[in-house]
């Protein structure tokens, strides 16, 4: 008997922790995976406006026939700032698509510009997107002040082998370099910018250059980018994916008209998938000895390399994916110390 | 010959640097010694790849201990390493490896400093064991173990983290409990990137012939704001551990307990991450140890239910880190650009996918090589039974058998639960003493199976996989071993996989499906200097054949000459 007493705590507290159930399962519908979208609604923002600093928050809402994958992304047309909600459910709705003005880090949402909503369909790219708009009324305002320089989504790239296209495109010299891949998760609303290859001779870690002049960035005419001149106050931000494959060395390099120098940031990715870094203006390598002015960037090269002549010698391929490419001042977006 | 003449180098190096030893009350030096080669060849079908490969090291972890006083201790580990091909000290490298502090405060409280491994329960903080690591032949296991998880600090099931421990205890005159044992630790957990930190400790209550009972509490938090718009996670599981010895052959034991996980937001509002909000979990396994024929088989029954919320990075980092690439032949079968998966002799010889970070989201792992409890018994979402049985008898068998019978807590991306099947059973037989041959003689082998099935249309998963193990070790001559082992793994089916590394939401799963068959053989001779010291030659053979495309198969061969001291 008095086993069986002291041993009754023990018991106790073992039914305390034997839990409940959940009542919804975790993650998309995989049943919807794959399944036609057959929309029997409109899509539409739940508000025409919307004041976030009143705590107010839109939602969308479109109803299908029957459980599908559907994507709904939200573009600032002013900053150019995004937000995603992706599914696999029969509904689109306040549970799964409200949005509080918060986006991904990079450009911010601004008060009074008009929203784009699109949905579309990732099983299924040749159905139509369908869209609706909505406006910020009031938002709180951005601490932080950023320039989106490129999402990589201004295509064309051209093989620097091949004629150039009308108005100006960004040259590359490895084929494989595209703005189109999707294999890897997105990052923001359109696809990333994409690397792949090995070096392409002996005791050389080069693999590729794509080249961005500034009056061919995103939202940019000018042929400098309009930064601050004090490199303290500058900031470079990059969302860079990590495709997992060794010796991987990826380098920014800004290239100064004024002082004919390059300033190179040089990443070698050891996360897993996406992660948005920064790095001081000043804090740049350099071999030139010039002050650093970031107002005469006149053009930015994106660098693929491979580390392998230290650690391996059989110029084995790698692979990186890079996307969100904007300008912060006086302080990063992302981090810093990756 | 060139070989041989670099290899014997090596051991003429350990030699003289042992006779140099010189020790002292005050100082006291010991070292780990290790001499690598390597000749590695793809198959000849490869042809646009690379095909050969050959390296190899030269490692001298020196270990130093100077006691300024008989309760002080300061230890230091400094690594001499000299690469293959390095010539003129290129490849060379000289560092510090390991360093702390450890001493007895007024002959109470024990204290540690610096580097230190950490270790507390399976569901708070356990390094568990690797894929496939169970009952593998001496010629791998060798390897796993002394070249793998010896250069990434994966000693036994603790954790490897820079920061301090205390520990300090009481003893009681009662009858019903005899003393209580408290451990305090901080540490930090990350080199990089967010500032990591890990903090907790347990109370032990003991009582050695009724029952024990263990408090423990973990939390690993970031520091907040080291940059702007960083997250930063904290999770903290705390649980109740016991054993209440019923009768001298049986015991009920158990561990209990729950987990907060949450993400602090950022400081500036707008563009912060959309985050889940706080979640909690908790864990219950508890169960019967048995004990018969003078403790020659033991067994025990558990019941386990670990929640969908359940998250302890303590416990659940992994081992290995299945996002690493191949160090041998990246790319195969004439595909330059796809680099290849992990086969299961890279899980055995590839030490850069070995792990000494604890990760505050659950990692990847890869189903065909567990799928059942990937994250050992602190694995979210499980809910079962676990038996196993042992028999052992010390002078000529041990065998035995452990099952596990679970299914989802929670249905992922459906109503319809997983239902996980798990069965191993392994013998090892000393035939020395069967045979009474007077020398060492030891023959082995396990079969694993493992079954993951689910209803459901597009959701519906079917995956099995079977994976063969089998052991040889036989001393020929004096202190001259032949070893020989095969690993075998057969799977096939299908599964849904998620990419939990953003704060562990589960999205749109990628659909994975597999029909594969991997066989590694490995030969080799060793020879035992002393218990602490062998050199060793061995051949791996490795054939993956890829059932659902043929032109993905491949296959390579490794040679591999291995030193290896402790002192």
């Amino acid at each position: 008997m008095k086993v069986k007493y002291t041993i009754l705590p023990f018991v106790l507290f073992a039914l305390l922790f034997s839990g409940c159930e959940e009542d919804n399962f975790l993650g998309a519908d995989i049943e919807g995976i794959g399944a036609e979208p057959i929309p029997v609604s409109e899509f539409k923002a739940s508000r025409e406006s919307v004041d976030f600093t009143a705590s107010e928050t839109v939602y969308f809402e479109l109803t299908f026939q029957q459980s599908t994958n559907w994507l709904v992304t939200l573009t600032g047309r002013n900053s150019g700032a995004t937000q995603q909600f992706q599914n696999v459910s029969a509904a689109i709705n306040e549970s799964n698509s409200n949005w509080d003005g918060r986006g991904i880090p990079g450009p911010y949402f601004q008060k009074g510009e008009e929203v784009v909503a699109t949905v579309s369909f990732p099983d299924y790219p040749e159905v139509e997107s369908l869209m609706d708009t909505f406006t910020i009324s009031d938002i709180e305002e951005a601490s932080i002040e950023a320039v989106l320089i490129s999402d990589f989504a201004k295509a064309p790239i051209y093989n620097f082998g091949g004629a150039e296209p009308v108005g100006g495109g960004w040259g590359s010299d490895f084929p494989v370099t595209v703005n189109t891949n999707t294999s890897y998760p997105l990052y923001d609303a359109n696809a990333y910018l994409y690397f792949e290859g090995a070096p392409w001779q002996a005791n050389s870690p080069y693999i590729d250059i794509l080249q961005i002049h500034s009056n061919l960035a995103d939202t940019l005419t000018e042929t400098t980018l309009p930064l601050y001149s004090d490199p303290e106050r500058v900031y470079v931000n990059l969302a860079v994916y990590n495709t997992g494959t060794a010796d991987t060395w990826f380098r920014v390099q800004f290239n100064e008209d004024a002082a004919g120098e390059n300033r190179n940031w040089d990443i070698r990715p050891d996360w897993v998938g996406w992660k948005f870094i920064s790095i001081k203006y000043a804090d740049l390598y350099t071999e030139g000895t010039a002050s650093y002015d970031p107002t005469s960037i006149s053009l930015t090269n994106f660098i693929l390399l491979s580390d392998e002549l230290e650690t391996n010698p059989d110029r084995k391929a790698v692979s990186i994916a890079v996307d969100q490419f904007v300008i912060s001042f006086d302080s990063p977006l992302g981090t810093i110390n990756y | 010959m060139k070989k041989l003449k670099i290899g014997l180098g090596i051991i003429g190096v350990a030699f003289s640097f042992t006779i140099s030893l010189a020790q002292s009350d005050l100082v006291k030096f010991g070292a780990i010694s290790r001499g690598v080669l390597q000749e590695s060849t793809l198959d000849e079908a490869d042809t646009t790849n690379p095909n050969r490969n050959s390296g190899g090291q030269t490692v001298v972890d020196l270990r130093m201990n100077i006691n300024p006083n008989r309760k002080t201790e300061i230890g230091s580990v400094i690594r001499l390493q000299s690469e293959l091909g390095g010539y003129f000290g290129a490849g060379s490298e000289i560092a510090l490896r390991q360093l702390y502090v450890k001493g007895l405060l007024y002959d109470v409280v024990s204290y540690e400093l610096g580097d230190i491994y950490l270790e507390l329960s399976p569901y708070t903080l356990f390094n568990s064991d690797g894929e496939l690591s169970q009952n593998e032949a001496k010629i791998f296991n060798q390897l796993r173990t002394d070249f793998s998880e010896y250069d990434n600090f994966n000693i036994g099931n603790s954790w490897w983290t820079q920061g301090g421990h205390v520990n300090f205890g009481f003893e009681f005159d009662s009858t019903e409990s005899k003393g209580v044992q408290f451990d305090v630790f901080s540490s930090r957990i990350r080199a990089a990137s967010t500032m990591r930190f890990m903090s907790g400790g347990r109370v032990s209550l003991l009582n050695k012939d009724k029952y024990n009972v263990k408090a423990n509490v973990v939390s690993v938090f970031d520091a907040k704001r080291v940059t702007p718009l960083e997250e930063s996670v904290q999770n903290t599981v705390a649980s109740l551990e016991w054993a209440y010895h019923i009768s001298k052959t049986i015991s009920f034991v158990g561990e209990s307990g729950m987990s907060n996980y949450s993400v602090a937001a950022p400081y500036d509002f707008v563009g912060e991450y959309l985050v889940p909000d706080d979640r909690n979990g908790e864990f219950i396994n508890t169960g019967l140890k048995l004990k018969f024929l003078d403790g020659r088989i033991k067994s025990s029954a558990k019941y386990l239910r670990n929640s969908a919320n359940f998250y302890s990075a303590g416990a659940q980092s992994k081992r290995l880190n299945f996002m690493g690439a191949p160090e041998l032949f990246l790319n195969v079968a004439n595909n330059p650009f796809q680099n290849r998966q992990l086969n299961i002799y890279d899980l055995i010889g590839n030490r850069n996918i070995y792990n000494a970070e604890i990760s505050n989201t659950l990692m990847a792992y890869n189903p065909l090589y567990g799928n059942v409890l990937p994250y050992g018994e602190a694995t979210p979402n499980r809910t079962g039974l676990l038996l196993d049985v042992v028999y052992s008898d010390s002078t000529l068998l041990k065998a035995g058998f452990d099952f596990a019978l679970l299914s989802d807590v929670t249905g992922v991306g459906t109503d319809n639960k997983r239902s996980f099947m798990r069965f191993n059973a392994f013998a090892s037989v000393d035939v020395a003493k069967l045979l009474a041959y007077k020398k060492d003689f030891t023959v082995g082998g396990s079969f694993t199976t493992e079954n993951t099935s689910r209803d459901g249309s597009i959701s519906a998963i079917d995956l099995k996989s079977n994976s063969i193990n089998t052991n040889l070790e036989f001393e020929v001559f004096n202190k001259l071993y032949v070893l020989g082992g095969i690993k075998i793994l057969a799977g096939s089916g299908n599964e849904f996989l998620y990419d939990l590394s953003d704060q562990n939401t589960y999205a749109i799963p990628a659909s994975y499906t597999v029909n594969v068959n991997q066989l590694v053989t490995g030969v080799g001779a060793r020879y035992q200097f002393s218990e602490k010291m062998y050199l060793s030659i061995k051949n791996f053979n490795v054939n993956v054949e890829d059932k659902q495309d043929d032109a993905l198969s491949y296959a390579f061969n490794q040679w591999m000459l291995f030193f290896s001291l402790k002192l």
